[in-house]
């Protein structure tokens, strides 16, 4: 599993019991996950009754226009928000995170749920060393102080940071915008978590770099066989990357499902709105914005919160929220689905 | 910081402090050369005859001219030399260096207690952000903020001190209990000789007008910490120290107050200068010796020297505070040390 001049980062490969149920349990089972805030007019619904799996060492990217919600899942996965209301069932290896107490809840923070947030820029303590920050991640669940600064060490250099020894005593002030990010990340990965999630980990990088951190979390899955929930809202870069996509508008589940067909055959109309919206290198022809604007938290339309937006509305969607239902590989919440031809019609 | 950019660092900000003194200085001269009046019949008395006022005139070198004045009396200074009360026929260093501990002795406490409850305050407020907690320490703030001193003093000399008979209400040390002195500082000379109950009699002493004088500093403190906190308690790294799985302490300490260093320490420095200040009011009042007593009678009696070597002594502390809290800026915040790195190496 790791070449000579990879840093062995010490993973416990979980060894099924003889006569063990072989079926992967799934890392991750998110269901029916609802959050709401408070504000002036009463609570505000921004994520409705969503639904994800995640397996270990599966990749699965969460995508969606700017303001579907999928910072606000992510911080409500971990429940980093008190404010925010959060129900529904959120299951990390058959463990029910939303019904632990706050100290058991930060004991799965970090160790078991690695959390990158959106921007590199703001989520590193500009007064603190980029060292003792890392190792904050180890000593908040009580690793000893030369042991985090070893680890802290072993993951930075793992990460790319050219003379990880020395660098820790340096200030995020100090490096560059794709440098800060592989220190999000170490962060994020120095406590081996089960489950990484990285909200945005490319948005403020360009291209090549992009590329670099990517193919850095990529490894990362390999080496410790995590799960990874990589949030976005830039389908051509989940092309490449992902295993499984989940597709969330207006902050529900539109669409989840392998990365392969997802993109041959979107099912969910806004789904195939986005990718017609993304250059592509397998397709020439005009790229097809989306028409019209996302729906806002405060004033989601009735029944389907696309049918303002899509073309293949009719009356049922004003008024019946589509649930989820499972259409070839993927599940699709909408009433009349793209079908491909020889498919049966509904 | 390398250590020889400190060097060059602290050499520049000397060069500056030497400057704001010789500022200082120059100013104060200014100042006496412009009161209206003549300075030689004021030294010499109203009943001083013609020829009393020309022997005073030159003995005191007035009959030069100004130029020379001035190279004259920076000479003096520069040999410590701050003149001679005509109050107290004592030279005005002598009689500022017995005075100074008391001052310096009220100032230190009252900062002690000015800083141990309201950083706590302000921090608990921060802490409870938008919650009857926060509202109640914010208007309590606003409030001690708008006693006056003056009638702050009144009212725990009666209450406090009479009333309830808690301690002493005027002087610095009760008729009997005797120091030996050393530093001049009646808490520290009386824990050199040993002696305990010289120790509390002074701190009893001590202790209300500090009190006074602390509380509507305090209110600023307060504020400023609770401001600086709740802006630092919203920033990204915050979350991302939760999502490490820190608990709620590490990340006000760590995050929050850590990083509100910076302007409680601006802050702070400023106050010491309007604690001298407010001290002369205070020391009135429970009557204390200290810069007060001398201050006052300076100005009464038209003392010069009093007045200048007065003005001077309280210059050079404010500087020397000034100082004080730009090295702990310095300490506290690398985006300082890399402003203050670039202009030492400019
Ligand atoms: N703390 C909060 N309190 C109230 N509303 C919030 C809060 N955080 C986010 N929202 C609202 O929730 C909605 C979704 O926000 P979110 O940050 O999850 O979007 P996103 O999908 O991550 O978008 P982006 O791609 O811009 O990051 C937005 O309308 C936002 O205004
Ligand atoms: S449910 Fe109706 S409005 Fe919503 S996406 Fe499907 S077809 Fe369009
Ligand atoms: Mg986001």
């Amino acid at each position: 599993m790791k070449g000579p001049d990879i840093v062995s980062l010490n993973v416990e490969v979980p060894v099924p019991a003889p006569g063990e149920d072989l079926t992967p349990r799934p890392l991750l089972e998110v269901s029916g996950l609802t959050v709401s805030y408070p504000s002036a007019t009463g609570p505000v619904e921004i994520v409705s009754g969503f639904d994800l799996t995640v397996a270990r060492g599966e990749r699965v990217a969460l995508v969606g226009e700017s303001g579907s919600g999928k910072s606000v899942t992510a911080r409500a996965l971990l429940r980093l928000d008190h404010r925010a209301s959060v129900s529904g069932q959120v299951r990390l290896d058959g463990t029910d995170l939303l019904a632990l107490d706050d100290r058991e809840m930060r004991a799965q923070r970090g160790r078991r749920i690695g959390l990158m947030l959106q921007d590199p820029m703001t989520t590193l303590n500009p007064v603190r060393s980029i060292g003792s920050q890392v190792m904050e991640s180890l000593r908040v669940h009580g690793v000893g102080k030369t042991e985090a600064r070893k680890r802290a060490v072993e993951t930075l250099d793992r990460l790319g940071i050219p003379d990880a020894e020395r660098r820790m005593r340096a200030y995020p002030h100090e490096f560059s915008g794709g440098m800060r990010q592989r220190v999000c990340l170490a962060m994020a990965i120095v406590a081996h978590p089960d489950l990484l999630i990285a909200d945005e980990p490319t948005t403020a990088l360009d291209v090549r770099v992009q590329e670099q951190v990517l193919s850095l979390i990529d490894s990362l899955v390999t080496e410790l066989g995590m799960g990874v929930v990589l949030i976005t809202h830039d389908l051509g870069l989940v092309a490449g990357f992902a295993d499984r996509v989940a597709v969330m508008y207006a902050g529900r589940g539109v669409e989840c499902g392998p990365v392969g067909e997802l993109y041959r055959s979107p099912r969910h109309p806004y789904t195939s709105g986005l990718l017609a919206s993304v250059p592509r290198v397998d397709r020439d022809g005009a790229l097809a914005p989306i028409a019209g604007s996302p729906a806002q938290p405060t004033s989601r339309p009735g029944g389907c919160a696309f049918h303002p937006r899509c073309a293949r509305a009719e009356a049922d969607c004003t008024e019946d929220r589509p649930d989820p239902r499972r259409i070839g590989t993927a599940d699709v919440a909408c009433h009349h689905p793209l079908v491909l031809a020889g498919e049966g019609n509904r | 910081m390398a250590p020889s950019l400190l060097a060059r660092y602290l050499a520049r900000r000397l060069a500056l402090l030497v400057t704001t003194l010789w500022g200082v200085v120059t100013i104060v001269f200014l100042l006496i050369k412009a009161i209206p009046g003549d300075e030689a019949q004021a030294a010499a008395g109203v009943t001083a005859t013609p020829e009393q006022v020309e022997v005073v005139r030159q003995r005191l070198g007035l009959d030069e001219s100004v130029l020379q004045q001035y190279v004259n009396y920076l000479g003096r200074l520069l040999h410590g030399d701050l003149g001679t009360s005509i109050f107290t026929f004592q030279p005005v260093l002598g009689d500022l260096q017995q005075l100074i501990p008391y001052t310096v002795e009220l100032v230190g406490l009252a900062m002690v207690i000015n800083l141990t409850c309201g950083v706590p305050l302000g921090v608990w407020a921060a802490a409870r952000h938008r919650t009857r907690t926060d509202n109640s320490v914010r208007l309590a703030a606003i409030f001690c903020g708008a006693l006056p001193t003056f009638w702050l003093a009144m009212i725990a000399q009666t209450l406090i001190g009479r009333k309830l008979g808690l301690v002493p209400i005027s002087g610095v040390s009760t008729l009997g209990v005797e120091t030996p002195r050393r530093t001049g500082f009646l808490t520290i000379d009386s824990l050199l000789a040993g002696d305990l109950t010289a120790f509390s009699d002074a701190l009893a002493h001590l202790v209300l007008p500090a009190a006074v004088l602390a509380i509507p500093f305090m209110s600023f403190v307060i504020r400023v910490v609770r401001g600086s906190m709740i802006t630092a308690l919203e920033a990204d790294h915050v979350t991302a120290a939760r999502a490490k799985g820190a608990r709620e302490r590490t990340v006000l300490l760590q995050h929050g107050l850590r990083n509100a260093i910076a302007p409680v320490s601006t802050l702070v420095g400023l106050q010491v200068g309007w604690m001298m200040g407010g001290a002369v009011m205070v020391e009135t009042v429970f009557s204390r010796p200290g810069f007060g007593s001398y201050l006052t009678q300076a100005v009464a009696q038209q003392d010069t020297f009093a007045v200048i070597g007065m003005v001077l002594v309280v210059g050079v502390i404010v500087t020397f505070v000034g100082l004080a809290v730009d090295l702990v800026q310095l300490a506290a915040d690398p985006r300082v040390r890399l402003l203050e790195t670039r202009r030492a190496s400019a």
